[in-house]
């Protein structure tokens, strides 16, 4: 009984999560729906504005019927205004931004534009179309919605975009790097390691363990970002993985709490992995041949790191989900992904370094582990209540 | 009377509360600090209930348990949970 209770408790408390709110807004926005009765994308993008309008109280929609000749010309001009020449429908015009087609990331990108102008000035240029103050070859400045620039002293012009990301990445990547699922065993294996007293191969071995660790994150996370970046505009998925964060995010929470109860130190868990590993990393460190040791400390490493990712897959998992809610190139996803484990192996690389200079073993207070529960639990159900809510906000268009 | 530490090279915690407990260790000339790996002197640990959490102070007077410290202290907490006891 006490297991459904928890499970009533969790579904509970995921539900209540959400409850749909009314987003209440400040500015009026119009949006202009040039479509046709027999074009069935229109039918389906129809449906979805009908949302949008119980959604968000301040949208206008205007509807076009493009067989009637007036609204065809006014189509035309139209089109001609944002230097569009092909005939198709539904044309969605929100302020100076226009979106043809419809399918799921179209709805995604109308419901981030309608955001945008519910906090931002928007210049109706269609409506000024409409009453001649304008004329369908007058030059209009496209609102760049997807960053706002700001002027830093040095740097110079940044968006939000190149702040946020990488923000989110090192504090994301650093408390995950402070749960402490492998770093018992890099622990045990820099024992092992000062006993031997050879410095060059201390550095190598030890180096192979951390590149290695750093290598599995970032396939996996690689790999988890190409899956999100095929099924992230299905919107069910991205409901699913919000879920996943939320109750992630509430069983961190939940370890905070029953931490405080008890004392902050190492959990003995599972004697007989622990004796196994410890006797293969005994055999590889005493292994006579340096590439024979360096390939056991390989796989030891993928092994753990394995172990690892179920320990913590939460928040990587999350953070890949950032970065494929923001369009971004194939570089500045592998570059954010390597900050993130740079920032990962951080604890792991500093407990290293000290180890190699001073040989002897440091530890890093397991209070901070207590925290990173806590930390971690509170961004996870961040990220998950904003990717049901405020899906356009992680691609931080505030 | 004798103090019994239990750690493990593999324990952050232990890694912070080991070198504490050395320096403590000349406050009190008259009593024992024996030290024990949780891995690598099974047999002796297993003589003292360990817990969970690691690492554990045992604090022995006569053979009598009389203290037990689980998980990681500071400086002035270890000395405090100590003098508690000897004084």
């Amino acid at each position: 009984m006490k297991l459904l209770n928890k499970i009533l408790m969790y579904s509970f408390f995921t539900l209540l999560f959400l409850i749909p709110l009314n987003v209440n807004a400040e500015n009026d926005v119009n949006l202009y729906l040039f479509y046709s009765d027999t074009c069935p994308h229109c039918a389906v993008e129809k449906e979805f504005l009908k949302e949008m309008e119980e959604k968000y109280e301040n949208l206008n929609i205007h509807m076009y019927e493009v067989s009637d000749e007036a609204n065809y010309t006014l189509l035309s001009k139209v089109k001609t205004l944002f230097g569009n020449d092909k005939p198709y429908v539904p044309f969605t015009v929100i302020g100076t931004l226009y979106y043809e087609g419809y399918n799921d990331n179209t709805a995604l990108k109308i419901e981030e534009t309608i955001e945008y102008y519910s906090v931002n000035e928007a210049r109706n240029v269609v409506s000024e179309l409409i009453n001649n103050e304008i004329d369908e070859n007058t030059e209009i400045v496209i609102d760049d919605i997807d960053s706002k620039t700001f002027n830093i002293p040095f740097i110079g012009q940044v968006t939000t975009k190149d702040i946020s990301i990488p923000l989110v990445a090192v504090i994301i990547g650093a408390v995950d790097g402070f749960n402490p699922c492998a770093m018992w065993v890099l622990l045990f294996l820099l024992s092992m390691l000062i006993g031997n007293h050879d410095k060059k191969r201390m550095w190598l071995l030890g180096l192979t363990f951390i590149l290695t660790s750093g290598i599995i994150y970032l396939l996996f996370m690689v790999a988890w970002l190409k899956i999100s970046l095929s099924i992230m505009s299905i919107n069910y998925i991205k409901f699913i993985i919000a879920l996943i964060a939320l109750i992630g995010g509430s069983f961190n929470l939940y370890s905070f709490y029953k931490s405080l109860q008890k004392d902050s130190g190492c959990d003995v868990v599972n004697d007989s992995k622990r004796k196994r590993i410890f006797a293969e990393i005994k055999r590889f460190t005493s292994e006579k041949s340096l590439l024979l040791a360096m390939a056991g400390v390989v796989t030891l490493a993928i092994s753990v790191n394995f172990i690892e990712l179920a320990c913590s897959a939460g928040l990587p998992l999350l953070f890949t989900q950032i970065l494929s809610l923001n369009n971004l190139s194939s570089l500045e996803y592998f570059i954010y992904i390597l900050m993130y484990i740079i920032f990962f192996l951080l604890d792991d690389i500093i407990v290293f370094v000290i180890a190699m200079i001073t040989f002897e073993l440091t530890g890093i207070s397991t209070k901070l582990n207590k925290y990173s529960h806590l930390i971690g639990g509170v961004i996870m159900v961040i990220i998950g209540l904003l990717l049901i809510f405020k899906p356009a906000w992680l691609s931080f268009n505030f | 009377m004798k103090i019994i530490y239990i750690g493990a090279v593999w324990c952050p915690a232990c890694l912070i509360v080991k070198p504490v407990l050395k320096k403590l260790q000349s406050n009190y000339v008259n009593i024992d600090f024996i030290y024990y790996d949780y891995d690598m002197d099974e047999e002796e640990v297993n003589k003292y209930q360990v817990g969970k959490v690691l690492p554990e102070i045992i604090i022995f007077d006569n053979d009598k348990e009389i203290q037990r410290i689980i998980g990681e202290k500071n400086k002035k907490e270890l000395e405090g949970l100590i003098n508690e006891v000897i004084k």
